[in-house]
């Protein structure tokens, strides 16, 4: 303790070149974004105080609440797909099945893709002029239950949420498989003696001795769900009729489209507030020991 | 002890080159920046009493790799390197959709280009700011004669506030047309519109041959012209103006400026089958490769058309196209029956603010692409009908082409299409809010025109 007072300049001088940088970084735009959440901008140079107007337009606007909502579909489907799929696929890998090194770089390799990318090849897949999936319709006799996945505002979501999941399975495959590796072999190996096999295997064993991966996985998803843009961007751009628009589209349509910045910046702290209820609500489940 | 003092020692030497190290790098950073602008605005007056000290010039257009002027922009900047070997410019090419956005960002931002593809309804926002420069002394400036010998009155009229300021040099003109593929008319024994019925009676027609009537990039919300074509047949041009210009700017939902029954019309097309299913998930790019496959039979929207017809389905094709005017609305006796969609509502700004010599460079090089020598090799590609008056040589050109120059030369009135007048933010509820949502059903016409008039009442309200 001594050493602690004695050095406390020390201590402040390590501290004072982390700290600037966290306060201009981090804490200085979120500090601007409410203040600017509290302004309307009349031409492109000026701007007034109109206190809590915006935040009321927000609550107001039909399209923030749909974009909302899709946003929670779009946050829950792709994590549940993601933690689904890459459970099971990096469960296969982990069996270490023949060829299960060619799989794993198969199910990789989507993820080395840009978004850009991936939305252009998603794009032409369901394209109605040149894709691949109406002549696959064609060629399975469903010609005419053809619909273009993203000009339907029932199916554009559920589109973009398949090729997101396509695009970021590969790593929670990586993910699942390094914390399967890590399972201690002779509790694997004692549990097959006994007679575990298959799901119950899977269930009373993978499960419980992988629930750390799990919820990594879940929150890295979620948190990364609600900051989609790219993706979105490219395949449909928030369309059709604002069906597929998640928060971040909806806050750059706004921000720098409609050159709302007010209404903007109240979006972003919407998305700011609901990042951080979600990382506390994670990390409660965090804190609780693993189930082994 | 020893080693501890060591330690001690250590840790603040460490502490205090990273802090050197932290703040030596924004003063850095400054100096740079200090020097690199005093450098620019030096070179800019010493170019003005003659040196040749460079100048850098950040262009944007959205003449993007592909395009028959993308090209053309390339080889004037190469002969403009040559020629000017102090005039470094950085050529930004960008979709127009891309390139609007990147321009309400950088002007916010203090930061925007130095020369810039504009459309009207943004450079009159840039304008209200003094963001961008007026041209209207340099057009009466007797170093510059050549923009008063290369475009009209009615050119310069069109990128004219009210109160006498010119937004932009004039580049590109354009009119709007109902392409239709004169093959297949002919085959099918169809004739082209005139009248909105005969438009409605031709659609069952076209799909019994299964083939779609009409196309356009419905992902890529390319409904603007269309909007403006039937707002305009509906209710005029003085309804049509005071609606997107602002003495009536939230009158959308009342029916005697002309929207509901422009909606009302758009919503007949829509049940008529008019459009193929899955338009919304089509870009115009698909759009336009639908229309060359022969696929689809008309295609509505502006001058530059045929040169993406041409990248689609060859000159052949596009030599197998004609259009005609947007059918007239035989039943809206306040609809102006004569007026296109077009005019000049592009062209090319100058940010302001700029040094002397920096500014008069940008000048220069704005009048070299909007000269008659730039543009009308692209006109006669079929890349765009040029704003300014110059002859061209009609063999070179397509038959669609010649049409639009014609249709462009000979129109006694037009409007902007909606994207190039209404404020963004209405524009943005009619092309990617009212219009899609109708087409996919969720919205009648009453709730498309009670998203416009939100958009619109929003907007009023801001202002």
């Amino acid at each position: 303790m001594n050493i602690t007072k004695k050095n406390i300049w020390v201590i402040l001088a390590f501290l004072v070149p982390g700290s600037l940088i966290y306060i201009y970084l981090v804490l200085y735009p979120i500090g601007q974004s409410v203040v600017l959440s509290t302004f309307k901008w009349d031409t492109l140079a000026s701007s007034r105080f109109v206190g809590l107007d915006n935040y009321r337009s927000v609550f107001a606007s039909q399209l923030f609440w749909k974009s909302m909502g899709n946003s929670l579909v779009f946050m829950v489907s792709t994590t549940l797909l993601q933690v689904i799929f890459g459970f099971t696929l990096g469960y296969m890998v982990y069996l270490q099945m023949r060829g299960y090194r060619f799989y794993k770089v198969v199910f990789f390799v989507p993820t080395v893709l840009p978004s850009v990318a991936v939305g252009f090849i998603w794009n032409y897949i369901y394209s109605p002029g040149m894709g691949l999936l109406k002549p696959f319709m064609a060629a399975i006799g469903q010609a005419e239950n053809y619909i273009p996945p993203l000009s339907s505002p029932a199916l554009a979501l559920i589109a973009v949420i398949i090729a997101q999941t396509w695009n970021s399975c590969g790593v929670q495959v990586i993910l699942f498989n390094s914390g399967f590796m890590n399972m201690p072999h002779e509790v694997i190996e004692s549990a097959t003696i006994d007679g575990a096999s298959g799901i119950k295997m899977i269930y009373h064993m993978v499960i419980p001795l992988s629930w750390d991966i799990i919820k990594m996985v879940i929150i890295l998803q979620t948190v990364g769900a609600l900051r989609s843009f790219d993706l979105v961007y490219v395949m449909t751009g928030g369309g059709p009729n604002h069906s597929t628009e998640l928060l971040p589209l909806h806050l750059f349509v706004n921000s720098f489209q409609n050159f709302n910045i007010g209404y903007g910046n109240v979006i972003a702290i919407i998305i700011f507030v609901m990042a951080m209820l979600l990382t506390m609500g994670m990390k409660k489940i965090m804190y609780k020991e693993s189930i082994y | 002890m020893i080693s501890q003092k060591i330690k001690k020692v250590l840790a603040i030497a460490m502490v205090t080159a990273m802090l050197s190290a932290t703040f030596s790098g924004c003063g850095t950073s400054k100096d740079d920046s200090a020097v690199s602008s005093g450098s620019a605005s030096g070179a800019a007056s010493n170019s003005a009493a003659g040196n040749d000290e460079p100048v850098d010039i950040r262009l944007m257009t959205s003449w993007t790799a592909g395009s028959v002027a993308y090209e053309s922009i390339e080889a004037l900047l190469e002969t403009y390197k040559k020629e000017k070997p102090n005039v470094k410019i950085t050529h930004d090419a960008l979709p127009s959709a891309d390139l609007r956005t990147k321009l309400t960002v950088e002007m916010a931002a203090g930061t925007p280009a130095d020369v810039s593809w504009c459309i009207l309804s943004y450079a009159r926002e840039f304008i209200k700011d003094d963001k961008i420069i007026d041209w209207a002394p340099v057009y009466n400036d007797p170093k510059h004669p050549e923009f008063k010998q290369w475009f009209s009155e009615v050119s310069l009229n069109f990128a004219t506030t009210d109160d006498g300021k010119i937004m932009m040099a004039p580049q590109e003109g354009s009119i709007d047309g109902l392409y239709y593929n004169t093959e297949m008319f002919t085959k099918y024994g169809w004739n082209p519109p005139q009248t909105f019925d005969e438009f409605l009676a031709l659609i069952p027609k076209i799909k019994e041959k299964g083939i779609s009537p009409l196309v356009t990039g419905g992902k890529d919300g390319r409904f603007a012209w269309l909007a403006s074509a039937l707002l305009a047949r509906s209710a005029g041009l003085d309804n049509f103006n005071a609606l997107t210009l602002g003495d009536a700017m939230t009158g959308w939902k009342d029916p005697k400026y002309g929207f509901t029954d422009a909606m009302n019309k758009f919503k007949q097309m829509i049940d008529a089958g008019a459009y193929p299913k899955g338009v919304l998930g089509m870009s115009a790019t698909e759009a336009d490769q639908m229309f060359a496959r022969g696929e689809a039979a008309m295609y509505y929207e502006g001058a530059w058309k045929p040169g993406n017809f041409a990248t689609a389905g060859g000159d052949e094709f596009v030599n197998k196209i004609a259009r005609v005017d947007f059918p007239v609305f035989t039943d809206c006796p306040n609809g102006d029956t004569k007026v296109n969609v077009g005019g000049n509502i592009i062209g090319f700004f100058v940010a302001n603010d700029l040094p002397d010599a920096k500014r008069e460079a940008c000048i220069n090089l704005v009048k070299n692409i909007v000269s008659p020598e730039f543009n009308v090799p692209i006109m006669e590609k079929g890349g765009f009908v040029y704003a300014g008056n110059a002859d061209y040589d009609k063999t070179k050109v397509s038959p669609v082409m010649n049409q639009l120059i014609e249709a462009y030369r000979g129109a006694t009135s037009y409007i902007p299409s909606m994207d190039a007048i209404a404020p963004p933010a209405v524009d943005l509820a009619i092309k990617q809010t009212a219009m899609p949502g109708m087409i996919t059903g969720e919205f009648d016409v009453q709730r498309a025109i009670a998203e416009v008039q939100k958009a619109a009442e929003d907007y009023a309200r801001g202002k």
